[in-house]
Formats: C-alpha cells, structure tokens, sequence
C-alpha cells in the first residue's frame, strides 16, 4: 500500500476534524444565546450579529489544521528537519505518529474555543426564565434495538479478552499483552463514556436546530465507534496470530472511520434553521 | 410530555413541576405504567438544583401519583388519574368550605350562599 494513501486518510482526518469542525461550530454561536435565553438575544441584536464572523481563535485553529496538512506532506515527502527525524521508524508510523500529534494539538485548540466561548457565554448571557425539559427518560435502549446494544457489548467483551487468551493459546506469537491490554480497556472506557455523555448530555442547541434525529445520530455513531474499536482489536490480535503486522492497516482505517462518522454528524442546517429562535431546550 | 417553568414565577418551581405532572396523569399524557425521568436528568435539563426535582417526586410519590422502583426508575402509579382526582377534589373542597366560612361569618344566611353558588355555577361556562 502506498503511503499516500496513509497521507490521504491522514489528511483528510485532520482537515475534518479540525478544520470543519471549527468552521461548522462557529455558525452555531447566535443560535446557542438563542437557546439560553431567547429574550437576551433578541435584546442583543448587534452581540449576535459579531458572532457571526470568525473569531481570531476560530482562524487560528482552521489555520492549525492546514498548517498541519503541510507539516504531514513535508514528513511524507521526508523534508522534515533532521533534528525530528527518527531513525529506523517506517514512514508510515512516522506518519501516524506525526498525525495523530498534529490532531491532538488541534483538538486542544478545538477545546480552548469551546471553554472561551461558554466562558463568555456564562459571564455575559443571564439562564433564560422559562425553561423546558422532556417528561420521557433518555437510556441507550431507546435510540438502538436492545438486541443490537447487546450484541456490541458482546464483541466488545470479546475484543478485551481477545489478546490475554491469544497470548495463553500462541505464546510465540501474540505479545505485549500488557500493554494491549491497557490500550484496549482505555479505548473501550473512552468510548463507553462517549455513549453515556450523548445518552445522558443536557439537550442543547444541535437538538433545537437540527431536530431530535440528532442524538439518535450522536449515540449511534459512538456505538458504532465502540463496535467498530471492538472488531479493530480482534482483527489485530487474529493478524498478530496470522504472523502480519495490522498496525498499519488498522491505523489507517480507524482514522477512515472517525472521520466518515464525524463527517455523518455536521450536517450543514439551512440559514433559516439556524435562525430560528424557540424558547429554549426542546428535547 | 413536556414540563415548562419558569423561575421568576411566584408559584415554586417544585410546585411547578407537580401540578405540571398531576395535570399530565388527569389528561392522560402520562399513563399507569410510564417512566420518568430520573432526578438527575430533570434537573440537569431544566438547569435546576435536583433537591429542587427530588422534592417534586416526593411530594408526588406521597399524593400516590408516582411510585419509585429502586434502580429501576420512577413511575407513575396504576391509581396514579384516582389520586390525582382525589387530590383536586380535596384542594377544591377545602378552597369551597374556606368561602362558605367566610360567607356565613360575614352574615350570609346558608339559603343566601347555596344561591350565590347556584347562580355562579350557572355564569361559569364549562
């Protein structure tokens, strides 16, 4: 497989994740004051018009992910400083590495906005008088069949156990089990909370404008993450058993599908959507 | 079914979400049977303390409109529309026994009042 198609996955990851990310947050700004208090914002009519521009760290960070996209291209096309080379890695684990450290300062970035803004949204917009909330109780089982809830926890269950027996069944073959191990529970941990935060989070301003097919979204894709992680796990332990090293493989694919699913939850809403005002927090 | 309220409300906010609840079991929206939302889910929804919230169940779960479960969940209770009729009669004829004292304190005679009442009764549209 060629590296340009570990730069391409690469890439793209990071031009969604960061770049679309923060262009497709931003326009949501005037409608999250509007889902905290309708009456502020329509007594505020200049605040709301400034958020509609870019702020300065908005275009910091969608700088951050095309500066990153130029820093991958110089690894993969080894122009990387020679103080940063590290020798006897394969490129492609260059790549990653470099990628994922790309991201995970984007995603900083991602986060320092989002804490700026509900710092400034806190501080200046008072919480809304009237408020409402849905009699209905929210649990995974209502946004997926029980039967399909199962079944992933199942090979969930499978993919944490997967390595550790591999290990006793093939001593030669599968090793670090610790630290698979530990990578396995962590990931599966991360995404488990992933699930429970999109079941049990208060609704906001997505579920207001892009209606309540949102969270059935939301919780589907981190399910879909969970059984989608799973499977990467046994797969990699049944190569490791088959004598082919997946990392690569599964490096690639994985960054594939979180893009594919981030991509699934930004659907752009229509102008009019977006505008809206509705006293706040439908369900 | 959705609960509304509103803070600077002078009725609390407790009360807000029972007679919300209550009004929910006697129109049928909320049936034998039905879950609720747990303490912490209301709460965190409508940005609210949940002492706020578990008040509000407690005092539901005492008038015999809800019924906790353990872990399972809250519910509302087979005889929950039976309560909450028994209530609002109750509520009704303490409010009526209250007017009538104070009628026949001030004088009126109970011919007088029975035909005050009678005469209101037929000014109300229904």
């Amino acid at each position: 497989m060629s590296e340009w198609i570990d730069f391409a996955v690469y890439a793209t990851q990071l031009i969604v994740c960061v770049l679309v990310t923060a262009r497709w947050a931003a326009q949501f700004k005037s409608a999250v004051v509007a889902d905290r208090n309708p009456e502020w914002a329509r007594a505020h009519p200049q605040v709301l018009s400034g958020l509609e521009r870019f702020s300065g760290l908005n275009l910091l960070i969608q700088a951050w992910a095309i500066f990153s996209v130029l820093v991958l291209l110089a690894w993969r096309l080894d122009l990387e400083p020679t103080v940063l080379k590290t020798p006897g890695m394969p490129g492609w684990r260059s790549l990653l590495a470099t990628a994922y450290l790309l991201l995970g300062i984007g995603f900083v970035l991602l986060g320092l906005g989002a804490i700026v803004f509900t710092r400034w949204l806190r501080s200046e917009v008072p919480l809304g008088e009237q408020r409402r909330a849905s009699l209905t109780p929210r649990s995974v089982d209502g946004f997926v069949p029980r039967g399909l809830k199962f079944a992933i926890y199942a090979l969930v269950a499978v993919a944490i156990a997967a390595r550790p027996i591999a290990s006793l069944i093939y001593p030669g073959r599968v090793t670090d089990v610790r630290q698979g191990s530990i990578f396995a529970l962590a990931t599966t941990f991360m995404l488990f909370l992933a699930v429970g935060i999109s079941v049990r989070r208060r609704p906001n301003v997505f579920d207001r404008v892009l209606g309540t097919a949102f969270r059935r979204r939301e919780v589907r894709v981190c399910l879909a993450l969970l059984a989608f992680n799973a499977l990467g796990l046994v797969t990699l332990v049944a190569l490791e058993v088959a004598g082919i090293d997946g990392r690569r493989y599964s490096g690639v694919v994985f960054s594939a599908f979180v893009t594919a699913m981030l991509a699934a939850l930004m659907p752009f809403p229509r102008r009019n959507d977006a505008d809206a005002q509705t006293p706040a927090h439908a369900a | 079914m959705e609960i509304n309220i509103v803070t600077s409300s002078p009725e609390p906010v407790y009360e807000q979400i029972v007679r919300q609840v209550q009004h929910g079991v006697a129109e049928g929206e909320l049936k034998p049977g039905d879950a609720l939302p747990t303490v912490r889910q209301l709460a965190d929804d409508l940005q609210i303390n949940r002492n706020t919230v578990a008040r509000a169940y407690k005092l539901l779960e005492d008038r015999g409109v809800l019924v906790t479960a353990g872990r399972r969940g809250t519910f509302v209770r087979n005889e929950a529309a039976h309560e909450v009729h028994r209530a609002k009669s109750g509520q009704a004829e303490r409010a009526m026994r209250q007017t009538v004292s104070m009628l026949l304190g001030e004088g009126m005679t109970r011919a007088q009042v029975a035909a005050l009442f009678k005469n209101v009764l037929a000014g109300v549209k229904s």
